[in-house]
């Protein structure tokens, strides 16, 4: 790969006959110079740079901080979106990531898949990297080469999902062969979990928090011992002492079933795999991957668009087809959609919210469903340029909305919810609930700029208002029908690990989602609890053009429970709000020039 | 008569000035070129940046350079919680030896206050350096004095700054990483006030920066 601006060559204006009576025909130097600037400016790739949030640190020689994922299933860590424009042939995905075990061996091998589109149409290449021993960031490419350039622009969706490899660190266990067969099968049913409370160590904490290397207290770095297996007791005679921890324990831990330690389980429950036996008899370590840094970067090659077959013979004393062919092309190219952002960034461990592991940064912003009180929440505040004049800007997002209790399933308000729409309330139509339908999300977008030379400090509302854009208000209705429908985008339908769990009731929907904070599972299936929603945003009269200065797009949500309001069948009842959340799992931000 | 970089784009030339049988007015080709121009003065790899909560902005008083938020209303949100990677896409023709560099552009909106944005180099699989300021592959200051306000500047290194730093990939790979350290100290002022700032690869702003023939 070489870049591909090598063959751009700035042309002087002389050249073509400025300042001079009579128009030149150009000749062939020129008509090729032009042409091959129209080939570089086609390739041109104008690639995206994503760094997540990280514990502060300039200390780039270790990992503190960066959230580790660690799981036997392939799960995502990145869901966001690109643009594959008309031409695209490839596109290259450079991430800067570690990968080791919980207790730093040389066994930290993770699989990592990108893949685009909806799941039907999928470029994938899996990289199987094994990155050093010591702690480090290593660069791995995955280059996704298109069957034909893209006979249009779009926007897709893209995932990278990372799968830690087994068998590599081995803990001796009595596990005998059969039970082998369970603890891979359980050790394939555990997902990312990491958990910490501040009123429960978590080296006293249930076994399936992260367990602190550090001793009492919150960790200062990342804890290596992540991962690890506990106690169990398996029924039918089997037990193993000392380092599985299979779901039937932490779904019984979750509904109060038990405590730390022994779990009874019989074997029949956990089907026996025996593509996954160790006949080893041993437990592993989970290597854990961190990731620093993503480079999205589209490629063209040929057939792009501008990408000559051939140079061209001169022009004729008169011009030609082929000149025009050039207006057209340029045109093109400078009308190419542009990535202007990706996110979430994520948020410092120290200003997470409650139920976070404080080591980490936490990549899902969230508003909780609370209208007591201000409790508007701004989701992203990121800094953004656009290169154009007055573009149309996408953005594009994905949501997840949830509900969970502090500690258990939190139903009361639901319960409250139904006594409102009264007794066999699945029957009821939308109509007929419409006391509730006023019950929503507000978002607001907004693209704004700071003016320039402002006395004293000024702030962002005052600085900002000859230049800010306010996106219409985008209202996610939570209506009664949904809520009964357990589908669609009903927040108790979005339990996470809970609905995969089958354990409704029992518990453990908040410990569920911070489990599962940053990643999904498309083993089972957890890209239908993600809403998909589109903004355009036309930017008019914004300083971009000549200055380049930068601009802020920020997404704000809050909670309208709909309590009082009278212009719509007397509503008066507040749907269930405390326990709600609207999670943002990905966002990407396009400029779309229009004055090219 | 030079090589020129238009601050707004020109407009396109209309097909039919093209067709055959009509003289091309050199005008036509000269916004064909500008518009080319344009166009590679802006292009380059998005890195991205911070902004500061609205009412909270970042704030020191300290002279010498830091990370830290010394802000009474949100003290969490460090200038190191984020640090840019980046890979640079393109190479312009350096201002000093005219042969190939990097340009880095960069945007701070803040009042009293200079920020120092260092550039680490970050080799595949090598470890940069654990202080930004002790080895730093490229670092520039820029000020914010007086009322708060923008302040840009354009950082460039060539081959001569990318041998600096000892041994590594030359400036002419496309696979080396970069890391973007900003840090701030206050200016002129008791306490320094921080906004927003921004990352990207270059704007081009002199026609002179574009890549000459071999």
């Amino acid at each position: 790969m070489t870049f591909s601006t090598f063959t751009y060559v700035g042309v002087d204006g002389e050249c073509f006959g400025e300042g001079q009576d009579d128009t030149q025909p150009l000749d062939t130097w020129l008509q090729n110079r032009l042409n091959e600037n129209m080939k570089a400016l086609a390739l041109e790739p104008r690639s995206l740079c994503f760094s997540p949030v990280i514990s502060s640190s300039n200390d780039h020689t270790t990992f503190a901080g960066i959230r580790p994922y660690a799981s036997l299933l392939p799960h995502t860590t990145v869901t966001t979106f690109v643009q594959i424009v008309k031409g695209q042939t490839g596109l290259l995905v450079d991430l800067a990531c570690h990968s080791d075990t919980v207790d730093a061996t040389d066994a930290g091998q993770i699989e990592i898949r990108a893949t685009l589109g909806d799941g039907t149409r999928v470029f994938a290449d899996l990289t199987r990297t094994h990155l050093a021993t010591v702690a480090r960031v290593g660069v791995v490419q995955l280059n996704m080469v298109f069957e034909r350039p893209s006979p249009g622009t779009v926007f897709t969706q893209l995932n990278i999902d990372v799968r830690s490899v087994q068998g590599l660190t081995l803990v001796a266990t009595t596990i005998g062969p059969t039970a082998d067969g369970v603890a891979a099968r359980m050790r394939m049913e555990l997902p990312n979990r990491m958990r910490e409370l501040e009123s429960v160590p978590p080296d006293a904490g249930p076994e399936y928090w992260v367990p602190n290397a550090v001793g009492a207290g919150q960790p200062t770095a990342l804890s290596r011992e992540m991962m690890y297996y506990r106690t169990i007791s398996i029924g039918g005679g089997y037990t193993a002492t000392g380092t599985v921890l299979p779901r039937k324990t932490l779904l019984a831990a979750e509904d109060g079933g038990g405590t730390n330690g022994t779990f009874a389980l019989a074997a029949s429950d956990v089907p026996y795999s025996p593509d996954l036996l160790d006949t080893t008899g041993a437990a592993e370590k989970l290597p854990c991957f961190f990731l620093r840094a993503i480079h999205v970067e589209p490629l063209f090659g040929r057939g792009s668009l501008g990408v000559r077959r051939a140079f061209l013979a001169p022009n004729e004393v008169l011009g030609s087809g082929e000149s025009m062919t050039l207006v057209g092309h340029v045109e093109e190219v400078l009308s190419r959609p542009r990535q202007l952002l990706m996110g979430p960034k994520g948020i410092k461990h120290s200003d997470a919210p409650e139920y976070f592991s404080r080591g980490y940064a936490m990549h899902w912003p969230f508003v909780v469903g609370d209208s007591s009180t201000d409790k508007d929440t701004t989701l992203v505040n990121d800094s953004f340029f656009f290169t154009t004049e007055d573009p149309d800007l996408v953005l594009a997002t994905w949501w997840i909305h949830v509900q969970h209790g502090a500690t258990n399933v939190n139903l009361v308000d639901s319960q409250s919810f139904d006594f409102a729409l009264g007794s066999g309330n699945k029957e009821k139509s939308l109509e007929e609930s419409a006391t509730l339908a006023f019950s929503h999300w507000d978002l607001t977008i907004t693209v704004d700029q700071l003016d320039n030379v402002v006395a004293g400090q000024g702030s962002w509302a005052t600085d900002s208002t000859n230049y800010g854009l306010l996106q219409p208000v985008e209202q996610f209705r939570m209506d009664a029908a949904n809520v009964q429908a357990g589908e669609g985008w009903s927040p108790v339908a979005v339990g996470l690990d809970h609905q995969h769990q089958g354990s409704k009731g029992g518990g453990g929907l908040e410990a569920a989602f911070w489990f599962r904070e940053g990643s999904l599972f498309p083993t089972r299936n957890d890209m239908r609890f993600m809403q998909h929603k589109e903004y355009t945003i036309p930017i008019s009269g914004m300083d971009a053009n000549a200055v380049l200065r930068p601009h802020r797009l920020k997404i704000n949500a809050t909670w309208d429970s709909g309590v009082g309001k009278t212009d719509y069948l007397n509503p008066g009842i507040a749907a269930p709000s405390a326990s709600l959340r609207l999670v943002l799992a990905g966002f990407a931000l396009f400029e779309l020039p229009r004055n090219v | 008569m030079s090589k020129l970089i238009p601050t707004t784009l020109p407009a396109s030339p209309r097909l039919d000035e093209f067709q055959s049988g009509r003289v091309v007015e050199f005008t036509d080709w000269k916004a064909l070129n500008e518009r080319m121009n344009y166009h590679f003065s802006r292009t380059g790899a998005v890195v991205g940046g911070q902004v500061f909560p609205p009412g909270a902005p970042f704030e020191t008083t300290s002279v010498p350079y830091t990370v830290v938020n010394s802000s009474a209303v949100d003290s969490d949100n460090d200038l190191d919680d984020w640090q840019g990677f980046w890979k640079f896409q393109r190479l312009i023709r350096g201002s000093a030896t005219a042969g190939p560099a990097f340009e880095m552009f960069a945007y701070i909106y803040g009042r009293n206050i200079e920020m120092r944005i260092s550039l680490l180099r970050f080799d595949g699989g090598i470890t940069p350096s654990t202080t930004a300021a002790s080895t730093p592959f490229s670092w520039t200051t820029f000020t914010a004095t007086g009322d708060s306000e923008w302040v840009g500047t354009a950082i460039e290194f060539s081959e001569a700054a990318a041998s600096e730093n000892g041994a590594g990939p030359d400036i002419t790979d496309p696979n080396t990483w970069f890391i973007a350290y900003p840090e701030v100290r206050v200016s002129g002022a008791a306490t320094g006030y921080l906004w927003q700032y921004g990352l990207r690869e270059t704007k081009l702003t002199s026609g002179t920066k574009l890549p000459r023939g071999p």
